[in-house]
């Protein structure tokens, strides 16, 4: 379902509740109604700076605000559920870089974890104005949908636009937009400034680095998001085991992984068990598949 | 709350009707055991017309299990739009049988008494061979039935040639189907003509199943 109309909450929100309304007629001892009549997600787009500036990348974020309760899904969501999706609407020399995703948090009901962001989360994506862009301005209309879950699921969508000038030089910070732009980024995984590698057979993939990546952390706890949903069982635990140089994260492979993958992407969190001061670290990888596959051993 | 008594009531009553014995075998195997190119796991569940069903006479059919939910909106895009109900009627004809297995919790969305299944399949003009009914989620676990929908196809044979989502487009919206490539349809066709199944293996898309806590 797309709104009809473009930026409208209320509208949305009216759409919402007939979706609701139809689900509820069908629906005998569903919890739905309950959130019958409010949006369990309201998106704005927002640009990091007041105008854009030809042969630059501006950065915009899709900021959605979530429902206390309620999740909304990362790129790979899990076992189930569906990933935020962006689709954008620009001029034709104009076009929007990937989504940068921050790192998501794992839940778990009854068996089943999905990967998703509660109550907050900005996703950036860069836009670049040609040289020879000649419109005084740009227009850009971002339609985000995603599923917010809590006990059910409830897909839902908004229709954002923002229009800004488009200039030669240096365009003017906004100022209201900073802190979304900064804690956005801060919840970025970095790239991993050390190599990881892979190992797969039938039953298990085993991620191996180095165990100085895991050094002034007290009692590590490492946990691997996989960008790829059908590679790992999510359910499944995930083990470190440290071994002269290297830290092994034991993960058990899917049914439905395919064969042949040279690399495994994903975001690597690293936390220290001593909690409090400890901030959990979160790495993009890409590993690559460095040995034979029988070379898999689990101790 | 007193809505809540209600409406968990009939689902009280049902548990107590239930025969334990095999259910509760299953239960007891937390790994799901379903595997691709592997002999599908056999259960024995009991259908909403209150006939038991064992995959064991089935050999020599083709036979297609579908997780649902009646409020999850994948399952209302699969719905909603026919395909579903088509696909029944399309491989049904054809002589495969298709089981759709609810393995809601008794209280959680989508359960539903036998004679509520019975009304959703009239309702919606579904045509399974039968709709199993899976309170424990013993046959869910059993299969490691992840979303509503999560499809399954068992060959004549009795091996397991694919499971995961019914397409490729990971959606709610019924506009995608037009465009999306249906897994089950292909597998079934594939088998049909006496082909290995290519796509044996996908990631289910869809609302998480809701088993009973702990289970």
């Amino acid at each position: 379902m797309a709104p009809a109309q473009s930026g409208a909450n209320v509208r949305f929100a009216e759409m919402l509740f007939v979706l609701v309304c139809v689900l509820a007629l069908s629906v005998s001892g569903s919890a739905a109604g309950d959130d019958a009549q409010k949006a369990l997600a309201h998106a704005r787009l927002v640009a990091e700076t007041k105008s854009f500036q030809r042969n630059h990348a501006g950065w915009l974020a899709v900021e959605l605000s979530i429902e206390p309760g309620w999740h909304v899904y990362w790129r790979n969501p899990g076992d189930a559920g569906m990933a935020t999706s962006v689709k954008w609407k620009l001029p034709d020399q104009i076009s929007a870089g990937p989504i940068v995703w921050p790192r998501p948090e794992r839940f778990s009901a009854r068996s089943i974890v999905g990967y998703g962001y509660r109550e907050h989360v900005a996703l950036l994506a860069a836009v670049k104005v040609p040289q020879g862009f000649a419109p005084k301005t740009l227009t850009v209309e971002a339609a985000v949908s995603w599923l917010a879950c809590a006990e059910v699921c409830i897909p839902g969508g908004q229709i954002l636009k923002l229009t800004a000038p488009v200039g030669d030089s240096a365009p003017k910070r906004n100022a209201e937009a900073a802190s979304l732009f900064a804690e956005a980024r801060r919840q970025l995984p970095r790239p991993a400034p050390f190599p990881v590698t892979f190992a797969m057979d039938d039953e298990r993939i085993r991620l191996r680095f180095a165990k100085a990546a895991l050094a002034g952390v007290d009692r590590p706890n490492v946990a691997f998001y996989p960008f790829d949903s059908r590679l790992i069982e999510h359910s499944a635990p995930q083990t470190l085991a440290l071994d002269g140089q290297h830290a092994d994260l034991l993960l058990r492979r899917s049914p439905a992984a395919v064969e042949g993958i040279s690399v495994l992407g994903g975001v690597l969190i690293v936390e220290g068990a001593g909690g409090g001061t400890a901030r959990a670290r979160a790495f993009e990888v890409s590993a690559r598949r460095s040995e034979p596959v029988d070379s898999v051993r689990v101790r | 709350m007193l809505g809540l008594i209600l409406r968990t009531l009939p689902a009280w009553a049902f548990l107590i009707l239930q025969v334990p014995g095999v259910q509760n075998r299953l239960a007891l195997a937390a790994e799901p055991s379903a595997r691709i190119n592997a002999p599908a796991p056999d259960f024995t569940a009991t259908d909403s017309n209150g006939k038991t069903r064992k995959l064991s006479e089935q050999k020599g059919k083709i036979v297609v299990l579908e997780w649902t939910n009646n409020g999850c909106p994948f399952v209302g895009k699969h719905y909603g739009s026919g395909n579903m109900q088509s696909l029944q009627k399309r491989y049904t004809a054809q002589g495969v049988v298709w089981f759709t297995v609810v393995s809601s919790a008794p209280g959680s969305q989508g359960y539903v008494t036998a004679a509520e299944a019975n009304r959703d399949t009239e309702r919606r003009g579904a045509a399974p061979t039968a709709v199993l009914l899976d309170p424990t989620g013993a046959l869910g676990h059993l299969y490691g039935a992840q979303a509503t929908p999560h499809m399954y196809v068992i060959s004549a044979e009795g091996q397991l040639v694919y499971m995961g989502a019914i397409d490729d487009t990971p959606s709610a919206d019924p506009a995608d189907i037009a465009s999306s490539r249906n897994y089950v349809a292909a597998a079934l066709e594939e088998l049909k003509a006496g082909k290995r199944v290519t796509v044996t293996a996908t990631r289910a898309y869809g609302c998480s199943v809701k088993y009973a806590s702990g289970g």
